[in-house]
């Protein structure tokens, strides 16, 4: 496959033609691996790295059987990279969520990348969780690295459809409760919230040694309003119409959405989070790249 | 109420925009968007704005199309119901009596005061109409309401008497069609001298037309004396001599000169005795003037009561016409009998040339103002077209139908049918004259036709137009007249032969013949007069060119006649001038002598004339005062709606260019 041929895979657009979830995980993350030419700058490698003794607990298909075989002595193949980093994804399905202007919705959007993280996650043999929520938790699976959890990942996020409005608060308290261990927390969402619920809802993972990174998805048409005339506007979540006209949608429009942008932005940098916006007509490797840079920084 | 209904099926039309603006809305259809969480609540009331702007532009659109429809429609409004003050509006028609009688001392200024008076008294709600009135009807400013009654007052500062004549009669007749559509009750308001001679023939035409009221407003003085020149003209038994009939009403106490002026120079002066009561003549002795057309003038002096009518004008033709007699032979009978008939005629003095038909073709004819021709039937192809185009031209033409006319099939100038000939006894069988058309200038002094017997005469068939003036008690036409072009040929249907009757042993022939060539000769000599405003021919109009100048010098209006005549109504007397044709000739204009007379009406008269009252107004003039759905009622409104529908489209694409304004900013 040509660097060309995989980046033109990683189009949303592109994905949307793939049958399921896990094909769409697997070529997201090869392709992007390609586009990569096995660089190992983002920190990422299944090189071998050392070997240690085999404790109870450690899963016995990372023995090395040939040094058993040898030396008649249980050890346990290490990789570089390999941090045992948990990550949980968590993903919003409000109803706003389910807009888009073209053939991908943010929904869908969100579910390529939270499949493609899944997936990645899965090959580092890193435990890895989901949490679909909309104005409550609408489904939890916890973090886990055992064979056959990221097909119920993947079948969890497949079965995902867009929901009520977004209460970020509210849906991510089991979280905040139950998910104790320090890990990755990857929130996956357009954050039509109050950014000082985003804080309250969040600082409590912050403070608990979470690292956090939030994807912003956005549409082109929520980015910049493409119309030229009247129309009449229908909040997904709450059904309430308004119609607006194109002046304000050229000027005022555009200065609210910078302002909640800069809010959000603001309340995610408080909390030491980082804050990716991604537009849902972006190649999937744009959003990958920024996860790697973050894992990267988070060493 | 509506004057084309049927237009009304155009507001169909409204449809349009009707159906354009849902079209539009539908493009306003729900878009689902993630959230209006970033639209600020304010934007709603910007998009009912918008809304407001659509309704706007959609009411502009349907109003237009409904003004036009109605403006096509012709909608009519009926006016409510007058209030009783209201009901009290009238319609003051002021009319000035501008005759000539007006302009004796002191009359014109009381009648502009009267008139000035009568605007002044216009109230709010009426209206007024000036007129000045002659011997036709000026309306000077239209009606006009009495916030505006300036414009009569400035029409009445420019109105001075005119020349001419006033009639009652004609005032109160041309009232009825002035009055008729006012829509209030009328008030004719005639500001006159009440002079006797303006009174109409028959007194029932001064009864006013239904629904006017009439208000006479004497302005007159008491009459004075006004001697006059009523006629001017030879003197009966002296050619030499001009004679001046001198006429008035009452004795001057003033002397008076009476001075003569012929062609610019004074031709005699005359004191006149003012003791003496008119009318009376006085000769001036001029000599021989002279062939030619000559102007006279008569003038009084000094001034009297009106002095506008102190001078008299006359034109006096000098002429010896050439009449050319055309015989078989000219030194026959008939010709000796022609020549003896027509030298007798002392005037005009005609002289007399007698040519045979070879003759004819070497006489320039257009020379002669008459031509006779002893037994048409003499004439050949040749002299027969000479003498028709001669005619034809405006000459004149006396026939005899003899011998050889018989041998024709028809008379060879005039076409005339030849139907039969029956030769009569000369005792026994002796054909009369039976009918005599004595209103006719030949035959008015005609004397005893019915003892002059015709043996033989040649039956024709007069022509369609033509005129028999004798016929015979057979009922054959002895005598016609008929018009040929501009001439006249009259055609005598027997020969001056004693064979075919005694006419010639009668004294009537010598008479019958002068007059008859007289009067066809005079038809292209005799001097035109007229009065002020009379309508009289100006013969030369017909010419091409031909122009009328008044004796101020300023060319005159003329009017077209009947047959391409043109005719003229001089507003002045003098002496107007036609050029025309490479010549030209006078008209003589004097003022009507009846204005002259300044006797007033008698009291008595006048009483009369203000007891009749006009009678109940007809159903057209009753409505003025009832609400009754009259035509008059009835105000249409097309032109507003028009005029409505004119602002809507001049205001509608300033509306939707301001609202495609923000398409066309958010496309850039």
């Amino acid at each position: 496959m040509t660097a060309a041929a995989a980046n033109a895979l990683l189009l949303p657009e592109a994905l949307m033609a793939l049958a399921n979830l896990e094909l769409v995980a697997r070529c997201a993350v090869e392709g992007f691996f390609h586009g990569l030419h096995r660089s190992r700058r983002f920190g990422f490698s299944q090189e071998f790295a050392e070997y240690r003794a085999y404790v109870e607990g450690d899963d016995p298909r990372f023995v090395d059987w040939n040094v058993f075989a040898r030396t008649e002595r249980t050890y346990i193949r290490r990789y570089e990279g390999e941090t045992n980093t948990r990550l949980m994804i968590a993903l919003d399905a409000s109803g706003s969520m389910g807009y888009g202007s073209g053939a991908v919705s943010k929904l869908r959007y969100g579910q390529f990348l939270a499949a493609a993280l899944g997936y990645l996650a899965n090959q580092q043999h890193d435990p890895v969780g989901l949490l679909v929520f909309d104005a409550a938790l609408r489904s939890y699976r916890p973090p886990s690295s055992r064979a056959g959890s990221l097909s119920g990942l993947l079948h969890a996020l497949e079965a995902t459809q867009p929901g009520q409005h977004t209460d970020l608060e509210a849906a991510l308290q089991p979280l905040r409760e139950q998910y104790s261990r320090r890990g990755l927390v990857t929130v996956i969402s357009d954050l039509y919230c109050d950014p000082a619920a985003l804080t309250r809802a969040v600082r409590p993972l912050a403070q608990r040694g979470h690292d956090i990174l939030v994807f912003q998805l956005l549409d082109r048409q929520e980015m910049a309003p493409a119309w030229r005339e009247s129309v009449l506007l229908e909040d997904l979540e709450s059904g309430q119409v308004r119609e607006v006209s194109p002046d304000y949608l050229g000027a005022v429009y555009p200065q609210r959405l910078r302002a909640h942008l800069d809010g959000v932005r603001k309340a995610v940098a408080e909390l030491g989070a980082h804050h990716a916006l991604v537009v849902t007509d972006e190649p999937l490797d744009q959003a990958l790249r920024r996860y790697f840079l973050f894992r990267q920084r988070q060493g | 109420m509506w004057a084309a209904p049927l237009f009304l099926l155009g507001l169909l039309a409204i449809g349009l925009p009707l159906w354009l603006h849902r079209f539009a809305r539908q493009t306003d259809q729900r878009r689902p968007f993630a959230s209006l969480m970033l639209i600020e609540p304010g934007q709603v009331r910007r998009s009912r704005r918008q809304q407001l702007r659509y309704l706007l532009l959609l009411a502009l659109r349907v109003a237009l199309l409904v003004l036009l429809v109605l403006a096509f429609a012709g909608p009519l409004w009926r006016r409510p119901a007058q209030a009783p003050a209201a009901r009290e509006a009238r319609l003051h028609l002021i009319v000035l009596d501008t005759s000539l009688s007006m302009h004796q001392a002191g009359t014109w200024e009381r009648a502009s005061q009267r008139a000035t008076g009568l605007i002044d008294a216009l109230r709010g709600s009426d209206r007024g109409v000036l007129i000045a009135a002659d011997h036709r009807l000026r309306v000077l400013q239209e009606a006009v309401f009495a916030a505006e009654s300036d414009r009569l007052r400035v029409a009445l500062r420019e109105l001075s008497p005119g020349a001419s004549r006033l009639d009652y009669g004609l005032v109160l007749g041309a009232a009825a069609s002035l009055a008729s559509g006012a829509g209030q009750p009328v008030v004719l308001h005639l500001i006159t001298d009440l002079q006797q001679s303006g009174s109409p023939v028959r007194f029932a035409d001064l009864q006013p037309p239904p629904g006017v009221e009439v208000d006479l407003l004497d302005v007159g003085a008491a009459p004075a004396a006004n001697l006059r020149v009523a006629q001017l003209g030879l003197a009966e038994r002296d050619a030499a001599a001009i004679a001046v009939r001198l006429d008035g009403d009452l004795p001057s106490a003033v002397a008076r000169e009476l001075r003569l002026n012929i062609d610019g120079s004074d031709r005699g002066r005359r004191r006149l005795d003012p003791t003496r009561a008119a009318p009376y003549t006085e000769t001036f002795s001029v000599g021989d003037l002279g062939e030619g057309e000559h102007r006279i003038v008569a003038t009084l002096s000094p001034a009297d009561a009106l002095p506008q009518d102190d001078a008299y004008y006359a034109l006096l033709r000098r002429v010896e016409p050439r009449v050319l007699v055309v015989t078989a032979d000219a030194g026959g009978d008939d010709a000796s009998y022609l020549r003896a008939a027509l030298g007798a005629l002392e005037s005009p003095r005609l002289r007399v040339e007698v040519v045979d038909v070879a003759g004819l073709a070497r006489r320039a004819l257009t020379d002669y103002a008459a031509v006779v021709v002893s037994d048409a039937g003499l004439l050949g192809t040749q002299p027969a077209m000479a003498l028709q185009a001669y005619v034809g031209k405006g000459g004149a033409l006396l026939l005899t139908l003899g011998e050889r006319t018989l041998q024709q099939r028809s008379v060879p100038v005039g076409g005339n049918r030849v139907l039969r000939n029956r030769p009569r006894d000369v005792a026994l069988d002796a054909a009369r004259v039976a009918q005599v058309e004595q209103s006719h200038p030949v035959l008015r002094e005609a004397g005893n036709w019915r003892a002059i017997r015709f043996f033989r005469h040649v039956t024709v068939e007069p022509r369609e137009g033509e005129q028999v003036l004798l016929r015979l008690d057979d009922g054959a036409p002895l005598l016609l007249e008929q018009r040929l072009g501009t001439g006249r040929l009259m055609t005598l249907a027997s020969a001056l032969d004693r064979r075919w009757n005694d006419l010639a042993i009668h004294p009537q022939f010598v008479r019958f013949i002068a007059e008859a060539t007289a009067y066809l000769a005079g038809s292209r000599t005799e001097a035109a007069t007229a009065l002020v405003g009379q309508s009289v021919s100006a013969r030369l109009g017909g010419r091409a060119g031909a122009q009328v100048f008044a004796p101020d010098g300023r060319r005159a209006l003329l009017l077209d006649g009947t047959a391409g005549e043109l005719r003229l109504a001089p507003e002045q007397a003098g002496f107007y001038e036609v050029r025309g044709g490479g010549r030209s000739e006078w008209i003589a204009v004097n003022t009507d002598p009846r204005e002259s007379q300044l006797l007033r009406l008698p009291a008595a008269r006048i009483a009369q004339w203000r007891a009749l009252q006009a009678p109940p107004p007809s159903a057209a003039v009753a409505g003025v005062a009832a609400p009754l759905p009259l035509p008059g009622n009835w105000l249409p409104l097309w032109f507003w709606c028009l005029l409505a529908a004119a602002v809507l489209a001049f205001i509608e694409p300033l509306v939707a260019n301001y609202h495609l304004a923000v398409r066309r900013e958010q496309d850039a």
